[in-house]
């Protein structure tokens, strides 16, 4: 078995040096699946399962890195030949890596779980401008009506590429929000962090109406009997 | 230090274990192992490599015949035939009678179990119990061909089964004396052979279309990890479907040529028979004619266009593309980002199938693998990885299904998400809503749809908690997905920290103690697996024994044996080959002994000559300086090794 | 546990289905949303010369227990007085669908749905004034 070794403050600044992934130790690659919290040390977020800093900008590589880095050692085939037991402990660990993983994948999952570690409550109402909602409810509806009909699938097209630059503008505002929390928090600076927190929230509140709609528009245009118009 | 020394001067090696790759079929089954080579190879009978999944029973409802011999019992005794098991794998009764609506076999429950029962010439048994059949058969082959007990395998399911068919599928492989290391889905078996030789870099999607089920996957491959993205399917679509549509269609020409066939089941029989030979001389030629013989004795020409074939199966083929854009959705991938498309499965043979892939997917399949192995070779790889630690290989795949639970008014909550990477896990907190309440019910459910009666029901079982004001008891219960895709449920008390154990009954297949029981019922068989180990590893001594003895005998100590020596060596060379061929444990190693007292002489005469082409060899010299002297090592009983 | 044998009558059959005028001046409309799960949702309605809610329609892009809830709504604001609608609360919505609890942000969305309408017609009657 491994030796123990610390595990790093959760609060701790970005450094990424300081920060560890829960059961393999970073200096040896040593895999512990017994390991406990120590005393006073909180159970693992998804940042700490993957050894990465508690931060909204990660490099999309970095998280595929750490990722496959970890579940190379914790996946439970490996653990085979040690017997049923090592291969449960093995089964539950790299489950919360892949967790953690599939939790941490997009800005906008990033910026949510950031925003709830800090006590936001996601679930709250938040009324979006109504404009975006009547625009909404128009795409939707043309997306109905346009059934199979070449002329209207062509403006479904346009429909299509006007929202997915709306989101390219809601992606481009998230991530300077996201830069700016990153910094608030690594400054400690509570002013910024709680404007970057209402603007996180105004891109989330958002996000998910164009997304629903980037999606239906997608499924009517590619519908297996439809005519495709010419692009 | 321990030196070995044999007659030959090498070492005697004890054969590792080897564990095998199974792609259990509806309609075809396959077994295939890694060679010492680091190569997979099917192991092929004198029938060839497929072994059809079709078991035959006799009036008295013992075992007939597995494979090639139950299917030509098909035609003679169709009513004591089974085939396409797979297809009842994890499926209710209702299921079975309505949806398959297969089989001229009565279906049984039985109170207190969720296993279905096919009875087949007076004998109730569950369809992992028919299927250990054919897998019992694999193992049988891949014993004969290796000269060993085999008892590990990994076994590959269609990616879309869901948990039910997947315990079901491991159950089988229990009861069949195996050690199940892996479920793997088919798919991904596919790519990880295709993935061995070729070794990708970049994204591939597998189009598998079996038998009986219809499988689409998306990976990445990057430096040995095989990474499924995303999975879709319908297991309820395969080459079998054509199958019926050819018979319904020729049956209906016929009806109206005055040569009616349906209700004669075994007629229908030949009918399939024809018609599946039909539909694979239409993969190669514009037009095709079989002879079928509905009538013994009677022979008629059946002649079929292939487009007709085509526009007979064209609403099928175009129900696989559904689930290929889903698929392809969830991977978050376009088609422009593909690198290779893989086709597996028999089916895939047929052009429209392979026109309208390539049309889909805007790229030629590749055309270097055989369709119908590359499943099973991925198994054995599979099984290499998980036994050799040769490989520094990975496969992450994800669960097919998304995982709910009901909560009030019928409505699923989705606890992990389809296209999930395993082992995933979610864990949930329950609380009471009344005073001293001592439970709750979970309904645990997968499927993607919003309502309970839209999903497949897994498990219920009830959470046990402490009789406490209400509200103020906690217990997580963790749901957690293995690297098999299936399902585990644990509990834990918030409050004080403490396991809880749950009992999880599941909806539909067989509860861990009925697997038990049929494995203790089934000692007679175990017994029979007892000596058949035994002999195998009798044997395996045996052909060691004889080949050094053989060696030795033909170098320069064999020379030096007395006549009588010789031949009373021959003699004992003789019976321990005449002992092999009774399959026996117990004449093997008798005539083994013989052998041994026999080779007393032989041996020291061999280890001198070893010794002394050492004593000559200046760079051994030192070494045998502190070596025992010859002439006071005497051989143990074995003969063969001194340690 | 049956399944509200109204929420599947409601799913299946959603009543008042469609779009009234939207620039008529007797027509209010109101859409809104949820963002946490992207549903959106219009409900109109058209009001007589006595005050009294004559027709009322809905659209409804979401799950079923949104288009439920929307359809009940609009079954409900018929022949009721615009101060009457006004007191249709979400949670008479959750109790008649037996909706469960995960789904209870539709029956808000309904009630918010219905309130906006009402907000529309009678901004409009202002502007007419």
């Amino acid at each position: 078995m491994a030796e123990q070794f610390d595990h790093p403050a959760a609060d701790s600044p970005d450094a990424p040096r300081a920060v560890r992934p829960w059961v393999v130790n970073p200096q040896t690659g040593a895999v512990d699946l017994d390991r406990q919290p120590l005393p006073g040390e909180p159970e693992p977020d998804y940042f700490a399962l993957l050894g990465l800093p508690r931060r909204i900008l990660l490099d999309a590589d970095a998280i595929e890195i750490a990722h496959r880095s970890l579940i190379r050692g914790l996946h439970p085939d490996r653990f085979h030949a040690q017997g049923p037991q090592a291969v449960a402990k093995a089964q539950w660990h790299s489950s919360r890596v892949n967790d953690a993983w599939r939790g941490l994948k997009t800005l906008e999952q990033r910026a949510a779980y950031v925003l709830t570690l800090a006590g936001e409550n996601l679930d709250e109402r938040y009324r979006p401008p109504a404009n975006l909602l009547m625009q909404v409810m128009e795409a939707n509806e043309a997306i109905d009506e346009a059934g199979h009909d070449p002329a209207a699938r062509v403006q479904l097209l346009d429909l299509l590429s006007d929202f997915q630059a709306q989101r390219a503008v809601l992606t481009a505002t998230l991530a300077q929000a996201a830069a700016s929390w990153d910094a608030a928090q690594a400054a400690a600076d509570p002013a910024a962090a709680s404007t970057a927190r209402a603007d996180l929230r105004a891109v989330l509140g958002q996000a998910r109406y164009i997304d629903n709609l980037i999606g239906r528009a997608n499924t009517a245009l590619s519908a297996p009997d439809a005519a495709y118009p010419a692009n | 230090m321990a030196i070995q020394i044999s007659f030959g001067g090498e070492k005697r090696q004890e054969k590792p274990v080897v564990a095998v790759g199974i792609d259990l079929g509806t309609t075809n089954s396959l077994v295939a192992y890694v060679g010492p080579d680091g190569q997979p190879r099917v192991i092929g009978g004198e029938d060839g490599a497929m072994v059809p999944s079709v078991i035959a029973f006799d009036a008295n409802g013992q075992l007939a015949a597995v494979g090639h011999k139950a299917n030509a019992e098909l035609l003679t005794h169709p009513e004591r035939t089974i085939y396409s098991v797979k297809r009842m794998m994890g499926r209710s009764a209702h299921e079975i009678v309505h949806e398959l609506g297969l089989l001229p076999f009565q279906v049984h429950t039985a109170p207190g179990s969720a296993a279905v029962r096919i009875e087949v010439a007076g004998q109730k048994l569950t369809p992992p119990e028919l299927s250990a059949y054919v897998l019992r058969e694999l193992k049988r082959r891949a014993e004969a061909h290796l000269g060993q007990v085999v008892d590990k395998a990994v076994i590959t399911v269609p990616a879309y089964f869901n948990d039910a068919q997947r315990q079901a599928t491991k159950d089988a492989g229990r009861l069949a004396g195996l050690d199940v290391l892996r479920i793997v889905n088919e798919p991904t078996a596919a790519a990880l052979a295709y993935g061995l030789d070729k070794k990708p870099e970049g994204r591939i999607v597998v189009y598998d279309l079996g038998g009986g089920t219809f499988d689409v996957s998306i990976l990445a491959m990057h430096e040995g990890m095989t990474e499924v993205l995303a999975t879709g399917g319908d297991t309820h679509l395969g080459g079998d479907d054509f199958d019926r549509l050819l018979v319904e269609t020729v049956a209906a020409q016929l009806e109206s040529a005055g040569m009616p066939v349906n209700g004669d089941a075994e007629k229908l029989q030949r009918l399939r028979k024809a018609c599946i030979e039909l539909k694979i001389a239409l993969s190669d030629a514009e037009h095709a004619t079989v002879q079928a013989e509905l009538v013994v004795g009677q022979r008629i020409e059946l002649a079929f266009d292939r487009r007709d074939f085509e526009a007979l199966i064209a609403p099928l083929v175009e129900r696989t593309l559904a689930p290929c854009r889903q698929a392809l959705r969830d991977s978050g991938l376009t088609v422009a980002e593909l690198d290779e498309v893989l086709l597996v499965g028999g089916s895939t043979r047929i052009p429209l199938v392979r026109r309208k892939v390539q049309e889909l997917f805007g790229k030629a399949p590749r055309g270097d693998i055989d369709p119908d192995q590359v499943v099973a070779l991925g198994a054995a790889v599979q099984a290499d990885i998980m036994t050799t630690g040769r490989r520094d290989m990975l496969l992450l795949d994800v669960t097919p299904l998304s995982l709910g639970m009901e909560t009030v008014g019928d409505v699923v909550v989705k606890i992990i998400n389809r296209n999930s990477s395993i082992p995933a896990s979610a864990t949930e907190e329950f609380t009471t809503s009344v005073d001293n309440q001592t439970g709750v019910v979970v309904h645990v459910l997968q499927g993607d749809r919003e309502l309970v009666k839209d999903c497949r029901s897994l498990a219920k079982f009830v959470v046990p908690i402490e009789p406490l004001p209400a509200g103020l008891a906690r217990v997580a219960v963790t749901f957690l997905i293995d690297a098999n895709g299936i399902l585990h449920v644990t509990a834990k008390d918030v409050r004080t920290g403490r396991e809880k154990s749950i009992e999880v009954k599941p909806s539909y297949g067989l509860t861990d103690d009925e697997v038990l029981r049929m494995l203790e019922d089934a000692f007679d068989n175990a017994e029979g697996d007892l000596n058949n180990r035994m002999f195998l590893d009798a044997k395996n001594e045996a052909e060691l024994i004889l080949d050094a003895t053989k060696r030795a005998l033909l170098g320069p100590a064999g020379a030096r044996l007395e006549p009588e020596e010789r031949e009373e060596i021959d003699g004992a060379i003789a019976g321990l080959a005449a002992a092999v061929r009774t399959e026996q444990a117990e004449p093997v190693r008798k005539a083994q002994r013989r052998l041994n007292d026999a080779t007393w002489r032989l041996a020291e005469l061999s280890m001198a000559e070893a010794l002394n082409a050492a004593v000559h060899d200046p760079q051994l010299a030192t070494v045998l300086a502190q070596a025992p002297d010859p002439a006071s090592v005497k051989p143990d009983h074995h003969g063969n090794r001194i340690k | 546990m049956a399944y509200s044998e109204k929420v599947l009558d409601h799913y299946n059959n959603p009543r008042n289905v469609g779009a009234l005028p939207k620039d008529d001046p007797s027509v209010g409309t109101g859409v809104v949303g949820a963002p946490e799960c992207g549903d959106v949702m219009k409900l109109q309605i058209k009001v007589g010369a006595n005050g009294v809610i004559e027709d009322a329609r809905f659209k409804t892009f979401g799950c079923g227990s949104a288009i439920a809830s929307s359809s009940l709504a609009t079954e409900w604001v018929k022949g009721k007085t615009l101060a009457e609608a006004a007191l249709i609360r979400n949670t008479d919505i959750v109790q008649e669908l037996n909706l469960p609890p995960i789904k209870i942000h539709c029956s808000v969305l309904a009630e918010d749905a219905i309130r906006a309408a009402l907000a529309d017609f009678a901004a409009k009657q202002e502007k007419n004034a």
